[in-house]
């Protein structure tokens, strides 16, 4: 036994073990450590979307005209969801960012990105519940990944709806008071409105014909911050995409704080598009960049499943938004309004997903 | 647990993850930065076993933790040549223990002098009391703390944290020639101690470690 064979049992009693929580914690919560919180605050943001339940909605009837029409009224209704869905309570916006929030977005970050990679164009199931108007409402919907084609189950049948329809009049509509003021726009302005509409991760319900009309779609509609078009030009890197989010500009500057819209922006475009997996890792990284943003670890979906919720800051008007995740997974699962950051006021749970072959095609 | 091992509590290992070598794994993290976790799952057992011998368990959680950060945001200078990213790890960690000099040199003298080691305290519910009882354990300690920081970082890199000479040069820096002779200096310094102290010379015929492990095992 040597002098470095015996100095080799010194303190031999340390154990090898799993790095501390404490280590693992400041590890996580420094990975990402953003001077983008310091940017944020020196950069007031623009941005040029609201609350998803604040936008308008989309109808196509017949296939040939696009309807827009305002609408509250998917925030009707103060209702809590199954057995009273109750979650926790966010701390007042513009708050420091918690090492767990980040951390947290981190691990779902981690997850998103080893999803598969899907092409705009292929097509995918979902089977939704939907909370709004204090009902509860399943549908399926199929769209592809861009979302630019849709299709629904009405009566046992299924639909197939194109968002901006090749041909024909198309009409937008917009509710002013309680008038609705319409116009006849053209294809080219429809196509740019187009892949702003809420049909991909998919808030919509089919029209059955009526009246000798056509089939009718209605769905949630608003602008979605960045084009599913658009997606591959985003910054790759995560400095240069906090920097873009937190650079985008738009009408209704100063509407909300900051930390809400870019929380509304990612929340937008996680629920709405089937993005490449790199970018939706990043977007939830950018998630846990948020300051005010907290995690509920015992959020409650409107299909009244657990998950891990990250909640927006408060509203103006107290309410809240929230991003669930499976806490095993930590795959999306619903996102959730909630009035007084308590109650559910609308809600959407993704009870099945999947990759298939085309419109109408079953999992 | 070994410093390759799983932890069951951090996100799912990226596809690959366990095929990559550490290159692969920071040259990745360059456009994914959360795959930087990989590192710290493979090294930070480890690296947390070494700080805590030397400052303890106390000061060793910021440490870490820094160790790993401070490799993060050095990842775009790591050199892709080096399949292992081990010995750039226990060289920041070394460096960065560089803070704690004093008080790791205080708690070698405390043992030293008192035989009680404030550093494996914490961990007495899982050791023999014929080990804690060991009579080398002062001379060790009283020779590491006479020992010049950059001796004593170059010895327990390589018994502590078990890296090889040229790993050593690697994580401090240095050439390997100069990582020998620290190393012999270092050594001779040990034996001297423990000469001193009165004990059987190192390799003599007196110390029954075979018996003190069984002691540990039962």
């Amino acid at each position: 036994m040597n002098e470095t064979e015996l100095l080799a049992r010194l303190r031999e009693e340390v154990p090898l073990e799993d790095a501390s929580a404490q280590a693992e914690r400041l590890f996580l919560a420094g990975l990402f450590d953003p001077a983008g919180s310091a940017r944020r605050a020196r950069h007031p943001m623009a941005r040029w979307w609201g609350r998803p339940q604040l936008t308008g909605r989309l109808a196509l009837a017949g296939g040939l005209s696009l309807a827009v029409a305002a609408s509250a009224a998917a925030v009707a209704g103060l209702v809590g969801g199954p057995g009273g869905v109750v979650t926790g309570v966010p701390q007042p916006g513009g708050g420091r960012v918690a090492p767990a929030v980040r951390e947290m977005a981190y691990r779902v970050a981690a997850a998103a990105r080893q999803q598969p990679q899907v092409s705009p164009g292929q097509w995918v199931y979902w089977k939704e519940a939907r909370l709004e108007d204090g009902a509860m409402r399943h549908f399926e919907v199929w769209t592809t990944a861009d979302p630019r084609k849709a299709a629904f189950v009405a009566n046992g049948k299924v639909y197939p709806v194109d968002i901006v329809p090749p041909g024909g009049q198309i009409t937008s509509c917009t509710q002013v008071g309680s008038r609705s003021v319409c116009k006849n726009i053209s294809h080219a302005e429809a196509l740019k409105e187009a892949p702003k509409q809420y049909i991909g991760q998919p808030q919509g319900s089919v029209i059955p014909p009526q009246g000798g009309g056509g089939t009718g779609f209605t769905g949630e509609m608003g602008p979605i911050p960045v084009a599913y078009a658009d997606l591959g030009s985003l910054p790759s890197s995560p400095e240069a995409l906090d920097q873009y989010l937190a650079d985008l500009k738009g009408p209704d500057v100063g509407l909300d704080p900051p930390a809400i819209r870019e929380f509304d922006a990612i929340e937008n475009m996680i629920t709405s598009y089937v993005m490449p997996p790199q970018l939706t890792a990043e977007l939830y990284r950018a998630l846990g960049d948020i300051p005010g943003v907290t995690v509920d670890e015992h959020a409650v979906d409107v299909a009244g499943r657990p998950g891990i919720g990250f909640i927006s800051p408060a509203y103006s008007d107290g309410s809240t938004s929230e991003i669930i995740v499976n806490p095993q997974t930590y795959q999306l699962t619903g996102d959730n309004s909630m009035d007084d950051g308590h109650t559910v006021s609308f809600g959407n749970a993704i009870l099945s997903e999947a990759l298939v072959s085309g419109p109408g095609v079953q999992p | 647990m070994t410093e390759q091992g799983q932890r069951p509590d951090l996100p799912a290992r990226p596809a690959g993850g366990d095929a990559e070598d550490d290159a692969a794994v920071i040259r990745r993290s360059r456009n994914e930065p959360e795959h930087f976790a990989v590192l710290f799952r493979r090294y930070a057992p480890g690296v947390q076993r070494y700080v805590r011998r030397r400052i303890g368990a106390g000061a060793a959680d910021d440490v870490v933790a820094e160790t790993f950060l401070a490799a993060f945001h050095q990842r775009s200078r790591y050199d892709l040549e080096c399949e292992s990213a081990r010995p750039w790890l226990y060289g920041i960690a070394t460096n960065l223990m560089g803070r704690h000099r004093r008080s790791e040199v205080q708690q070698y003298r405390m043992l030293a002098r008192t035989g009680q080691d404030p550093v494996t305290e914490p961990f007495t519910d899982r050791v023999d009391a014929a080990v804690s009882a060991e009579g080398q354990r002062g001379p060790l300690a009283a020779a590491l703390a006479r020992l010049p920081a950059a001796h004593r970082d170059t010895l327990l890199l390589v018994v502590w944290g078990d890296l090889s000479y040229h790993e050593a040069a690697t994580a401090l820096g240095i050439p390997v020639g100069t990582v020998r002779s620290r190393m012999n200096r270092a050594r001779t310094s040990l034996r001297r101690s423990l000469a001193t102290a009165g004990e059987p010379e190192p390799d003599g015929p007196h110390r029954d470690w075979s018996a003190v492990t069984r002691v540990k095992e039962s």
